[in-house]
């Protein structure tokens, strides 16, 4: 009975998660014009207008994955090491270093984005995609090095002791050792700064420049205004790479698993 | 580990260094885009709202007058929200991230005000002549078009035509009525409320106290944007709202029945283009501002958005007719001083919030 009902709970609070998502994506395929929900049919017809524009196409492919993926590889080329730091070594400052990354998260989003747009201009610089990467780090790292300092607490420090014993160097036995069993935390950490970042509108809001509004600014701009269910068929299409995304690296490198 | 797991770990590794290669060398790439401001010299930078306004637009300023050849300019967009522009362009004031933007009369006053857009030149932009002064603010700012904002109703529902504002607050409608949101269109809203209850700018008491009647009285649904509108009012769930003409005119050719009408002090939005003081390109800036407000052009967005034109020289075809002003509201709209409206922005943010929402 208590497993029955824990089963119903979570349905229900999943099923009020997804089905939003769902909407989108049938609204996506119907031959509504206006989003009607449920459609009377079927037409692929918005995904056909969303290919023909050119400034759409391009604040997916060519702004926002590239931004998204940029962000994932640096957050994790800098968020794990300095995970590795606050949890493996003592030393002055850490504690100021670990409020440094955290800090991010006290801040809202917005103000960051103003802040960081002003910080620009000051410095004669225009808003553009190397600025939004950097600020996207800025949001993500927080998520990153505490996922890894969260695998690593499960890391057993003595197996990189053994290695070490058995003639690895302490960067070879991190490798060969600890590594592998934190891949988990890391993968996890580079899918949700992507994610973070793909899906980020408060800081793109002002430091996407000419030339490269994302697709979330793309999508908020064009619902204040004329919506299409282009709108929606593009939505469709970002839930479908990030759960593709979910997917593949699940089946290859066993997301969950540590 | 078996042989097998060392394998696979040797074709993941190899893999997600493939997938860190392809996914930096894009964005390394655009690292070329890192250019001093100063750098760009044909292009004009052209800050609007996007969906289909932006593909209207395009079509009808760029490439049906080609425009980008005849001045041999690339016009670059930065799609953005209306608010986010408005932001932008005051804090870039000194070295301006567009060369010209979309702005309503309220968000001209605040960059004027700020002292970052600059005068109009009445030699590039000649078409000025054409446009009567009720659509000018200042020297700074022209509307392009007029978006009409009446009672739009549901004529099953509402069977008495409405009158006035006050009917936003009649019982029979309570729970369907529809108000745009402070940051949407509510924020006007409020004025021009406020102007037919006897307030003025400094004085928005009447305003706050019939809004909060309509909003916490009256059970008022809160309405985010026009795409949100037209789907409240064709689902029926709101059978009342403050709306815009080609809105209504859209929604009534789906089959959907609605009416507007437009009361005393109604309110109606002026959109148009601003020029950055200190922009790069402000000659060429307002030569395609001109080229906005030439009739041509203006009938093509008359005919595809159903909004107002401002240039007199328009010839309204007579089917369009439903989207201008009849003849029975000509000085009805609300007459509200956006430069004086600015100057209490933040007490009436605070007291919409606080008196009229409840929160």
């Amino acid at each position: 009975m208590t497993a029955a009902l824990y089963r119903a709970v979570l349905t229900a609070i999943y099923g009020a998660l997804i089905a939003p998502l769902l909407v989108v994506v049938i609204v996506s395929f119907g031959n509504s014009p206006t989003f009607a929900f449920p459609p009377s049919g079927f037409t692929l017809e918005w995904f056909r207008l969303f290919l023909s524009k050119e400034e759409m196409v391009s604040a997916l492919v060519n702004v926002s994955l590239p931004i998204a993926a940029a962000t994932a590889v640096l957050a994790v080329a800098i968020g794990v090491p300095t995970g590795i730091a606050l949890s493996r070594f003592r030393f002055r400052g850490g504690g100021v270093l670990f409020a440094l990354v955290n800090m991010p998260l006290l801040v809202p989003q917005i103000l960051l984005g103003v802040s960081l747009l002003l910080l620009l201009i000051m410095l004669n610089l225009r808003p553009g995609m190397p600025w939004l990467v950097l600020a996207h780090l800025t949001i993500t790292m927080p998520f990153v090095v505490n996922i890894a300092m969260a695998a690593l607490a499960k890391a057993d420090p003595a197996l990189e002791e053994a290695a070490m014993n058995l003639g690895c160097t302490r960067p070879g036995a991190f490798l060969r050792a600890t590594l592998p069993v934190i891949r988990s935390g890391v993968l996890n950490g580079a899918i949700l700064a992507f994610i973070i970042s793909f899906g980020d509108i408060n800081l793109a809001l002002f430091l996407s420049g000419p030339g490269v509004t994302t697709i979330p600014v793309y999508t908020f701009s064009s619902l204040m205004f004329q919506a299409q269910p282009d709108i929606a068929a593009v939505s469709t299409i970002q839930i479908a790479i990030v759960a593709g995304l979910l997917l593949v690296l699940g089946k290859t490198v066993g997301l969950g698993r540590s | 580990m078996t042989g097998t797991q060392r394998s696979l770990s040797l074709t993941r590794r190899e893999a997600l260094q493939a997938g860190a290669v392809a996914a930096l060398v894009p964005a390394l790439l655009q690292l070329g885009a890192i250019t001093p401001a100063e750098a760009a010299e044909t292009q004009l930078v052209f800050g609007t709202v996007g969906g289909g306004w932006l593909d209207g637009i395009k079509k009808i300023f760029l490439e049906q007058t080609g425009f980008e050849k005849q001045h041999d300019a690339k016009v670059v967009w930065d799609v953005q929200a209306d608010t986010s522009l408005i932001t932008k362009a005051l804090s870039s004031c000194a070295r301006p991230v567009y060369d010209l933007l979309q702005a309503g009369v309220t968000g001209a006053a605040k960059l004027s005000a700020a002292k970052c857009i600059a005068a109009y030149d009445r030699s590039i932009i000649t078409n000025l002549a054409d446009v009567d002064d009720t659509y000018k603010s200042g020297d700074y700012f022209v509307a392009v078009i007029r978006l009409l904002n009446g009672l739009v109703y549901n004529t099953k529902h509402v069977k008495d035509k409405p009158t006035s504002w006050d009917d936003l607050a009649n019982p029979k409608y309570k729970g369907k009525v529809g108000i745009p949101v402070y940051s949407w269109v509510g924020s006007q809203l409020l004025h021009a409320i406020n102007k037919a209850h006897g307030g003025t700018e400094a004085n928005v008491d009447p305003g706050i106290k019939a809004s909060a009647a309509i909003v916490r009285g009256n059970d008022a649904v809160m309405v985010q944007h026009s795409n949100m509108g037209d789907q409240l009012l064709q689902r029926e769930e709101i059978w009342i709202m403050p709306f815009w003409t080609g809105r209504m005119i859209n929604l009534k050719a789906s089959g959907v029945p609605v009416d507007i009408y437009y009361q005393k002090d109604f309110l109606f939005a002026d959109v148009g283009y601003v020029v950055p003081s200190h922009g790069r390109n402000l000659q060429l800036a307002q030569k395609l501002i001109n080229a906005t407000l030439a009739p041509e052009p203006q009938l093509e967005i008359l005919k595809r958005f159903k909004y107002q034109p401002t240039n007199r020289k328009v010839v309204v075809p007579e089917d369009l007719k439903a989207a201008v002003l009849p003849e029975y509201a000509k000085n009805r709209a609300a007459k509200i001083d956006w430069k004086k409206v600015n100057e209490y922005a933040d007490r009436d943010l605070e007291r919409w919030n606080k008196e009229v929402l409840g929160s």
